[in-house]
C-alpha cells in the first residue's frame, strides 16, 4: 500500500521513515513523498491509475497550498483519499478541508498513533 | 441777560457737574451752588432728593460705588435753556460714561436734567434729573456697576464651572484613550503571540516526534543489548543508554510543555467560533469556583481558603458563551489562590487567613457585574497595566506562562465586556468584570 506524504519541510521524510520503519521493513507500506504541491500532482501523474491510495498534506506551503492540492487532487483522482496535517487547527482551515473532501484533519505536533491507527484501518 | 449773570450760571454749571458726576471738587463748596430745597431723581429708583443734605448723601454713596474704578466723562449739551426772565435755566445733557474695572471698559449712557434758579445774585440748583440707562435694572446703583460686577462675578462662576467641566471630559477623554491603546496593543500583542505560536508548533512537531522516536530506539538497544553477554562494557554502555534516555525524556517533558503554552497562545486567535447561549451565570460560577478549590487542594500550593460566595438571585440568564467563560472564572481564581499561597509562606504572615470573594449583581444598563477578590498580596500600580499583556507573569520559574490573565482579558473583551483590576498592596486584590446581560454575538 502506497502513501504520500506532502510537506515542504523535509526532516518530514526522515520523521515518517523512522515512525513506520516497521510497517515499511515488513512492505504493508510504502512511502513516497513530495515536498511541494505541484511535485506531488507530478508524482501522481507517472502512473495510471496512481499507485498512491491516500496522502497526508501539509496546508501552509509556499506555492500551492495543502487546500488547492486537495482540491486539484479530488477533482483529477476522486478515489485517493487525503488527510490534512497542519499547526493551523482552526476553524476555518478545519471546515475548508472537510468541505473540500478531507478524510481527516490531524495537528500538529504529530500524534503519529492515531495517525497509525488511520492507516491500520485502510490497511484491513 | 447780561454775560456775567450767563457766566455764573456756566461757572455753577461746571461745578455742580464736577462735584454731582465726577466728584472731583471739594464738597464745601455746595452751600454756594446747591439750593437748600433741592429735589432730584438719580438713575436708580431709591435715589430721590429732597434737601442738601441728601444731595450729600447721595455723593458719599456715589463715591463709595465708584471707588477704584476709572471713570472718564464726556457730556454733551443736549439742550441749555435760559427762561425769557433771566431767572431760570434747563440745562439738558447727553452724559456718556466709560467705567474701566479690572482693565474692562464699559460704556454706559444716561441723560441729565439739571434745573437753575437764580436766587441772591447766585445760580443755584433746584432740581436735577439723570435718566436711567435702559439696560441697568438696580434700584440702588447709579451707574450700574454693582449689577455689572455681579454680573462679571456670575459669568466667571459659569467659566469656571464649565472649564472644570471640560477639564472633567478631557480627563475622561485622557483615560478612554489610554484604554484604547492599551486594549489596541493587547490586541496587536495577542494576534503576534498566535502567529509566533503556529511558528513554533512546526519545530516543536519535530522535537517532540523525533524524541519519542529515540526512546524508543534506546529501548530496542536495550533489549539487543540484553540479548548478549553481559559484561562491564555492557554495563557501561547500558548506563550511558539510561543517561541518553532520562535526556531525551527531558527533551520530550519539555517540548510537551512548550506545546502547551502553544496551545493556550493559539485560544487568542480561536475567535469567532464560540456561540453565546443564555447561561445560568450563578451555577456556572458556583461550579468553576468549586473545581479551581479542588483543583488548587489536589496540587502543590494547597492552602485553606474560606470561599465567600455571594450570588444576586435576582440575575437573569446571561448571554454567555460558557466554556470560554469558565475559563475566565478558572484564571481568576487560580490566580487568587497562587497570589494568597505566596502570601501565606512570608514568615510575617503566620496567624494569614486566605479568603476568596466572589460576587455578582445585576447593575444598571443591563451589566452583570462580577467581582473576584483575593486578601492576597496585591499588586502593584506599577504592574497593574501589565497584568493582561500575554506573557507577562509575576510567578517563579516554570510555575506561569503569563497568558492565563491575556487569554482572560480577551474572552472579556469578546463577549463586549470589561475587566479592570483594583487592589491595595498586602490588602486585597480585586478583578471587576462588568458584562452585558444580552450581547448579541461574541466580537471576533
Amino acid at each position: 500500500m502506497k502513501i504520500l506524504i506532502v510537506d515542504d519541510e523535509k526532516d518530514v521524510e526522515t520523521l515518517f521513515r523512522q515512525k513506520f520503519r516497521k510497517e515499511v521493513k515488513n512492505n504493508s507500506l510504502e512511502l513516497v513523498f513530495a515536498f511541494s504541491g505541484q511535485e506531488a500532482l507530478d508524482l501522481l501523474e507517472k502512473s495510471d491509475p496512481p499507485e498512491v491510495i491516500y496522502i497526508f498534506s501539509d496546508i501552509n506551503m509556499p506555492g500551492m497550498t495543502g487546500l488547492e492540492l486537495l482540491e486539484k487532487v479530488k477533482k483529477r483522482f476522486p478515489q485517493i483519499k487525503v488527510s490534512m496535517i497542519s499547526a493551523y487547527g482552526d476553524t476555518e482551515n478545519y471546515n475548508k478541508a472537510i468541505s473540500s473532501g478531507a478524510k481527516e484533519f490531524f495537528t500538529k505536533p504529530i500524534d503519529f498513533d492515531s495517525l497509525k491507527k488511520e492507516i491500520k484501518t485502510l490497511m484491513n | 441777560m447780561d454775560v456775567l449773570k450767563e457766566k455764573l450760571l456756566n461757572d455753577t454749571y461746571k461745578k455742580f457737574m464736577d462735584i454731582g458726576l465726577k466728584g472731583s471738587l471739594p464738597t464745601d463748596i455746595l452751600d454756594e451752588i446747591i439750593a437748600p430745597d433741592i429735589t432730584g431723581i438719580g438713575t436708580a429708583i431709591d435715589e430721590k432728593i429732597f434737601s442738601l443734605s441728601d444731595f450729600r448723601d447721595l455723593l458719599k454713596s456715589q463715591k463709595k460705588q465708584s471707588e477704584g474704578l476709572k471713570m472718564q466723562w464726556s457730556i454733551s449739551p443736549a439742550k441749555h435753556t435760559i427762561s425769557p426772565g433771566g431767572n431760570t435755566a434747563v440745562f439738558v445733557d447727553d452724559i456718556n460714561a466709560s467705567i474701566t474695572v479690572n482693565n474692562e471698559t464699559i460704556e454706559m449712557y444716561f441723560r441729565f436734567s439739571v434745573v437753575f434758579e437764580y436766587r441772591k445774585n447766585r445760580w443755584m440748583v433746584v432740581h436735577f434729573h439723570g435718566s436711567k440707562p435702559e439696560n441697568v435694572e438696580s434700584e440702588k446703583d447709579t451707574f450700574g456697576i454693582e449689577e455689572w460686577k455681579k454680573r462679571n462675578a456670575k459669568l466667571e462662576e459659569m467659566v469656571k464651572a464649565k472649564t472644570a467641566e471640560l477639564q472633567k471630559s478631557l480627563e475622561e477623554l485622557k483615560a478612554t484613550q489610554a484604554q484604547l491603546i492599551q486594549s489596541e496593543k493587547l490586541a496587536s500583542l495577542g494576534q503576534l503571540a498566535a502567529g509566533i505560536a503556529h511558528e513554533i508548533k512546526n519545530p516543536m512537531n519535530f522535537v517532540n516526534n523525533f524524541a519519542e522516536l529515540s526512546l524508543e530506539y534506546i529501548s530496542e538497544i536495550q533489549d539487543e543489548i540484553g540479548k548478549l553477554e553481559q559484561n562491564k562494557t555492557t554495563a557501561d554502555i547500558g548506563n550511558l543508554l539510561k543517561d541518553v534516555e532520562d535526556n531525551l525524556k527531558k527533551i520530550y517533558q519539555h517540548g510537551t510543555r512548550a506545546d502547551g503554552i502553544v496551545k493556550s497562545m493559539l485560544l487568542h486567535s480561536r475567535g469567532g467560533s464560540g456561540k453565546l447561549e443564555p447561561t445560568n451565570l450563578n451555577e456556572l460560577i458556583k461550579e468553576y469556583v468549586n473545581l479551581a478549590f479542588h483543583g488548587m487542594r489536589a496540587g502543590k500550593a494547597a492552602i485553606n481558603v474560606k470561599i465567600d460566595l455571594e450570588l444576586d438571585n435576582t440575575l437573569q440568564e446571561v448571554e454567555i458563551n460558557p466554556e470560554d467563560f469558565s475559563r475566565v472564572i478558572l484564571n481568576l481564581c487560580k490566580n487568587a489562590f497562587d497570589a494568597m499561597h505566596s502570601k501565606g509562606l512570608q514568615p510575617q504572615n503566620k496567624d494569614y487567613k486566605p479568603v476568596l470573594k466572589v460576587h455578582t449583581k445585576m447593575g444598571a444598563d443591563d451589566l452583570v457585574q462580577i467581582h473576584i477578590e483575593d486578601n492576597g498580596p496585591g499588586v502593584s500600580n506599577t504592574i497593574k497595566d501589565k497584568l493582561f499583556q500575554p506573557f507577562f507573569t509575576t510567578k517563579k520559574g516554570t510555575e506561569g506562562t503569563g497568558l492565563g490573565l491575556s487569554i482572560t482579558h480577551d474572552i472579556i473583551k469578546n463577549h463586549q465586556g470589561n475587566i479592570n483590576i483594583e487592589s491595595v498592596e498586602n490588602v486585597f486584590t480585586r478583578f471587576e468584570i462588568q458584562l452585558p446581560l444580552n450581547a448579541k454575538k461574541l466580537r471576533s
